[in-house]
């Protein structure tokens, strides 16, 4: 089984070739991080339009790398959403023309389950598993019960993870993406200088907060000498972010890994997923949870934490395997939670 | 189609192989309007065009839409009247582009408030959704022109027949990227360089 993957719900227009052996066979990612970049943040309409000028090179490109012809494909997935309409709409038309007009399935990706499934694409590991998703857009905790069947047990009430590293990347005169930035900024200062809140931190469930975080670098770095700050300064409340978002996590997970082993049993892996996984400093803090709690941490490779097209076709592939597929007129989501069951007023029952 | 294009497209380019008993394979060009119009309707024809022309190696190009409401309502023309095509682009201005009596493009498409067009459009007749609003203008400026009303929007028709007489006649049609005329709304970060 070999699947097209397309990926276009932000700022990456990705593309890859999967098969059912778990190889990717070819990819391509076209970031378009420098034409975001004067905007301190990815805007819509730029994002469309780059979307929409690369991706039928991206796709030759895959192709032709792998040296594979669309007759040999099983079907074309496309991430259908949650993330921003007009690239949406670019990808899954382009993805759905290419089907018909090649006689081959199309599926409409939930970009959240492109990153639930990553990890089985790198490792084998099993269903069920605790899902930690922290990237720019999202920041949950979900059972992952298995193809199609996710359960979320707790969600942010306001950032995601990702965006308040933007944020205090900003308030710091930092580039934008805020996370790689605040992480090298961070790499060996200290993390005490400046005292932060750990908001949701001992508290029942495992929902996340980051408004007040974020609030508290603002009331810091207004705090500091006027004029651009100091490096060491930058540094040190870097450190001191991570160090807060860190425990947050920490803390929030291990709540997760509670509430799912009173559902499913005794969890056997941790899979942390999604841009913000990549950071190196919080996968530390993840690897001592999981070790503390006798779990295994399973990440995906750095690249197919961030936004890519590998992900995309191996949910395709996992859809296809348990007779999964869409039709022709499937409609982009902007907004698509994985979970129906707890999107609705219901909230997450957990022990306390 | 105020909504679902991006859902209709491609089941309705489907309809039409098979009505016509052909498949993809067996085209010799795909065209799509290119713009200018709306941004989002523009990009849904374009991708779908490019999958389309991806899957078997088919050629695909771009034609105005304005150019496509052009190639009907010429067919109106009395003598060597002047033709103006105006588009609504979901905002104030509007979208224009004026053609001679055969149809042939006399300048590029601008987009333009009402009032300016009619300062700097001077045409015989109007065509397009966009004239009521322009001829409004135009009654204030103390300016005429006669009113067509069968090419409020474009054609597929129209639009793959004057592709095939163009190609035909040796011209290059244009790249399948979108006309925007405008640049994206943004405004640039506060203290970002």
């Amino acid at each position: 089984m070999v699947v097209l993957g397309i990926e276009t719900s932000c700022d990456e227009t990705a593309v890859a070739l999967v098969d059912e052996a778990r190889r990717v066979r070819a990819e391509a990612v076209l970031s378009q991080i420098a034409d975001h970049a004067p905007y301190g943040g990815v805007v819509p309409e730029i994002a469309a339009r780059a979307h929409l000028d690369h991706l039928d090179g991206l796709i030759s490109r895959v192709m032709t790398q792998a040296g594979a012809r669309f007759a040999d494909l099983d079907a074309v997935a496309a991430t259908a959403g949650p993330g921003l309409i007009g690239g949406l709409i670019v990808g899954t038309t382009m993805a759905k023309a290419l089907a018909a007009a090649t006689g081959k399935r199309f599926l409409a990706i939930n970009h959240l389950e492109g990153h639930a499934l990553s990890a089985r694409l790198g490792a084998d590991v099993e269903f069920p598993y605790l899902l930690l998703l922290v990237s720019g857009g999202h920041c949950q905790l979900l059972a992952v019960e298995g193809v199609g069947r996710y359960v979320r047990l707790g969600t942010t009430l306001d950032d995601a993870a990702g965006e308040a590293f933007d944020k205090t990347a900003k308030l710091l005169g930092l580039p934008f993406p805020g996370g790689p930035a605040v992480e090298r900024a961070a790499l060996g200062r200290n993390p005490a200088r400046f005292p932060l809140p750990r908001p949701m931190r001992g508290r029942p469930g495992c929902d996340f907060s980051f408004s007040g975080l974020k609030t508290a670098v603002r009331h810091a770095v207004a705090a500091l000498p006027p004029g651009p700050p100091m490096a060491a300064d930058v540094g040190d409340l870097c450190a001191a972010f991570q160090q807060a978002v860190g425990d947050v996590m920490v803390d929030r997970t291990a709540n997760a890994l509670a509430m799912f082993r009173a559902r499913h049993g005794e969890p056997t892996t941790l899979v942390a997923a999604g841009g913000v996984a990549a950071n190196l400093y919080l996968r530390l803090r993840l690897e001592a949870l999981a070790s503390d709690k006798a779990v295994r941490l399973a990440v995906p490779p750095q690249k197919y934490c961030t936004d890519n097209g590998a992900m995309i076709a191996w949910a395709g592939i996992e859809r296809l395997r348990v007779g999964l597929a869409d039709d022709a007129d499937a409609k982009p989501r902007p907004r698509w939670p994985l979970d129906p069951i707890s999107s609705g007023a219901a909230p997450s029952v957990l022990p306390s | 189609m105020a909504t679902g294009q991006s859902e209709a497209i491609v089941p309705m380019a489907l309809a039409v192989m098979s009505e016509a008993g052909l498949s993809f394979g067996n085209l010799d060009v795909i065209v799509a309007t290119a713009g200018p119009g709306s941004f989002t309707g523009v990009r849904i024809g374009l991708a779908a065009a490019r999958g389309f022309g991806l899957a078997h190696a088919v050629p695909v190009w771009g034609m105005r839409t304005t150019d496509a409401i052009a190639e009907v309502a010429r067919e109106w023309l009395r003598g060597a009247e002047s033709l103006l095509v105006v588009l609504e682009c979901k905002r104030h201005e509007l979208a224009a582009q004026r053609y001679d009596a055969s149809g042939a493009p006399l300048d590029e498409p601008v987009l333009r408030a009402p009032e300016a067009l009619a300062a700097s459009h001077a045409a015989d007749a109007v065509a397009g959704d966009g004239r009521g609003r322009l001829l409004r203008a135009f009654a204030s400026a103390g300016r005429f022109a006669r009113e067509l009303d069968g090419a409020d929007l474009p054609d597929a028709a129209a639009l793959a027949a004057l592709a095939a007489r163009r190609l035909g006649a040796g011209e290059n049609l244009l790249a399948p990227r979108p006309i925007y005329l405008r640049a994206p709304d943004v405004t640039r970060a506060e203290g970002v360089a």
